[in-house]
């Protein structure tokens, strides 16, 4: 994707481009449109009676401008999501939402506006044709900021938009509770909320997700109705509600064969409150029963990845003893040692074949899964290093910002959501799935180590954290469990053994019912 | 190789420092591998033999789980980027005695990059991904690249890992390499470690004379 022209190109411009744009000596119209992409020129930005100037760097023979210089040159912040991509740029009030799922896109205050040709990210910077600027954002910092912040009208519906590999929850906080309902028409779901009181937050806005398009809102003297656009891989979309605060949630899950739900769904009776039902309208969608049955129902289901498989062997031990082989086997054994529990588990892979990381986090999403545990086994350069270890999920220093942050409004949000600023249609990446759940990870890491440790009587190299790539995107409770050094011989000898891969196995069994009994008392003390 | 032969290490050195510029600046007189670059317009003087100064490259022990810096002379060329070059050969080269070699041998540096706001990006070639599993390992080797150009070169504050010029997800199935990656003082024996913090204060700016070590770290098998 980088080649070494390509990046060279990059550098020798960033470098003309660092500076903040020169009010004052602009000149008439955009300077250069330059042919190769080793010419930058200067673009002229009016904006009332301000003249800033930004350099451009000509990418396929179209004049860009770095979105950050871009902020710089007009006292603007950046809010940088993990992708160079995600990004929000906050201008005089104004709020410019960029998302790396569609680059030709971007969400604005009240709407959306086509970003042609497509943003490019380019050594991790975003840029957008200058024609952008003149076209959308020059006009946009003409018109008068959207309200916002401390004075929210407390009638105004507030909406998040909540990811997870495979699925999307588009939670609205309502002022007070009404009927509610949600019919499938044609592309669209229409959320119908019987509150005339209730106000949208904004008109439209698109998306461009896999799961959601766009959403909008219409106002009746009888209420709102949210129309949400489905996207092209939407399967299953439910619909359900939550008191204190007053939410309706509406859940959009992957997988195109899973017929929409859920035609007619309104407040149920638990939370109907004062508001009273109309008439005809019945919860119809098992979906929805099924989902208000989560909230209580406690650890049932766990996914368990045996690390590496197929051509990915993983370690390999000075006798010949690979990972790929122990991480299967002994998951399987802890698959029927949790099964007698009555607890259901999945395997990731079930066999000596490949699989992405990516798509073994899927499968923990896909399953619902309340936990899920990684399970390899370690090697390193030093021949006796040996015992085991628990990793957790470390997000690096460069996006701890935003997983403190994704971690905050989870928090505010009384576990039900996680989203990026209250009103803003903040797209929370894959990647910071997991930041909402880091401290059931680490409880879980401590509690699986303290059982290996006794069961192993191995040396304890304790409870990590590190940003593996398996655990980021996890939606629920998620540790990496090294069960021993396969480069150690005397540790790879016992690995071989099927008494010692039960004996892993019943540690982690054990570890697992120990969570599972903290993690019903608190869902029984504490139901959402 | 390159000990072997100081004479191939100084082409090397002179030929990537004039390539570099020439990728970085095309059409602009070369610069060349004296120790300031030469003000725009005049002639490239003549390639003397510039000065040599000693690093830190991290390599791990049989002792411990850390990374030991072993000394290492290299020449104090005029860009960071040709200096972090050569650290990177001296990485890959493996340690003379004491330490444990980390990175595949054959292994190759195609280039070095380094953005003005202290974002590097080393692109390796594919021998790089030949490393054996485990986490343990897996963690040693980023670290041992990113904090062996950390500790030497304050101005690189992060560095993007890449293989024949893309990106890659991890080295061998578990950690996330797909963004820049900061220097991690927790995997660096302590003096190491306080030389890491201690830089990383330093900033972006190229200050002449960073990387002489205000501490010496107790170096092994020298």
């Amino acid at each position: 994707m980088l080649t070494g022209r390509f990046l060279a190109a990059a550098i020798f411009l960033l470098a003309s481009a660092s500076g903040p744009g020169i009010a004052g000596m602009a000149p008439d119209e955009p300077v250069a449109a330059p042919r190769s992409s080793s010419d930058s020129g200067a673009f002229k930005v009016s904006i009332g009676q301000r003249k800033v100037l930004l350099s451009t760097m000509s990418l396929d023979g179209v004049p860009y401008v770095s979105v950050k210089a871009m902020a710089a040159a007009l006292g603007g912040t950046i809010k940088q999501g993990r992708h160079p991509g995600d990004l929000t740029l906050g201008l005089s009030g104004h709020r410019l939402l960029f998302s790396s799922d569609d680059p030709a896109l971007v969400s604005l205050d009240s709407g959306a506006a086509s970003i042609s040709p497509a943003a490019k990210t380019l050594s991790g910077e975003l840029y957008v044709p200058s024609e952008f600027i003149t076209r959308v954002l020059s006009p946009l910092l003409e018109q008068e900021p959207p309200s916002s912040g401390g004075t929210r009208d407390a009638r105004k519906l507030d909406v998040k938009i909540v990811g997870g590999e495979g699925s999307l929850r588009l939670v609205f906080d309502r002022p007070r509770a009404a009927a509610y309902e949600m019919k499938d028409a044609n592309g669209e779901l229409l959320l119908r909320i019987d509150d005339p009181a209730t106000q949208p937050p904004y008109r439209s806005r698109s998306i461009g997700s896999p799961l959601l398009k766009s959403i909008s809102f219409d106002s009746s003297p009888a209420g709102l109705t949210v129309r949400i656009g489905k996207g092209d891989d939407l399967g299953r979309a439910t619909v359900f509600d939550l008191k204190d605060p007053n939410r309706i949630v509406v859940e959009l899950e992957g997988g195109k064969n899973v017929p929409v739900g859920g035609a007619a769904v309104s407040d149920p009776p638990r939370t109907s409150g004062g508001a009273s039902l109309p008439g005809p309208i019945r919860p119809s969608s098992t979906a929805f029963s099924g989902t208000a049955a989560t909230a209580r129902r406690g650890l049932r289901t766990v996914v368990l990845d045996p690390g590496h498989g197929g051509e990915q062997k993983g370690a390999e031990g000075s006798a010949g003893l690979l990972e790929k082989d122990v991480t299967l086997d002994t998951a399987q054994r802890l698959q029927k040692m949790l099964q007698k529990a009555g607890i259901a588990v999945t395997l990731t892979r079930t066999s000596d074949s490949d699989l992405s990381l990516v798509d073994r986090t899927t499968v923990a999403n896909r399953e619902k899964a309340d936990v899920f545990v990684s399970i390899h086994v370690n090697a390193a350069p030093r021949r006796d290093a040996r015992g085991a270890e628990t990793y957790y999920l470390a997000y690096q220093s460069v996006d701890q910002e935003a997983a403190d942050l994704a971690a905050a409004e989870n928090a505010s949000a009384g576990g039900a959501a996680a989203g990026l600023g209250a009103g803003s249609a903040g797209l929370v990446l894959w990647d910071l799935a997991q930041a909402e759940h880091l401290r059931e990870s680490s409880e879980l890491a401590q509690i699986v180590q303290k059982e290996l440790n006794e069961a192993l009587g191995v040396r304890d190299r304790g409870v990590k954290q590190a940003p593996f790539r398996v655990l980021m995107g996890a939606t629920m409770p998620a540790v990496l469990v090294e069960v021993g050094f396969i480069s150690n011989t005397s540790e790879e000898s016992v690995l071989k053994s099927e008494e010692y891969r039960d004996k892993i196995a019943s540690a982690l069994a054990r570890a697992l019912l120990a969570f599972k009994a903290a993690y019903d008392r608190r869902q029984g003390a504490a139901p959402r | 190789m390159s000990r072997a032969f100081p004479d191939a290490r100084a082409f090397l050195v002179a030929a990537t420092a004039m390539t570099l510029p020439a990728l970085l600046f095309p059409g602009s007189a070369l610069a060349t591998s004296s120790t300031s670059l030469p003000p725009p317009g005049s002639p490239p003087p003549a390639v003397g033999q510039p000065e040599r100064r000693e690093i830190f490259v991290l390599f791990p022990s049989g002792e411990d789980d850390l990374l030991h810096g072993q000394k290492r002379t290299i020449f104090w060329t005029s860009t960071v980027e040709d200096r972090a070059k050569q650290a990177l050969a001296e990485l890959i080269s493996g340690p003379t005695e004491g330490l444990l070699p980390i990175i595949p041998a054959d292994a190759r540096v195609r280039e070095f990059y380094l953005l003005p706001d202290g974002t590097g990006f080393v692109d390796f070639s594919r021998e790089l991904l030949k490393v054996p599993g485990g986490s343990a390992t897996e963690h040693l080797i980023s670290g041992a690249i990113v904090d062996t150009l950390a500790v030497n070169f304050p101005q690189v504050r992060k560095l993007g890992i890449l293989v024949e010029g893309e990106e890659i997800e991890t080295l061998n199935g578990h950690l996330d390499t797909r963004l820049p990656v900061r220097p991690d003082p927790s995997i660096l024996e302590p003096a190491l470690a306080e030389m890491l913090k201690a830089g990383a204060g330093a900033g972006t700016e190229e200050t002449e004379g960073t990387a002489a070590p205000a501490q010496e770290p107790s170096p092994q098998g020298r």
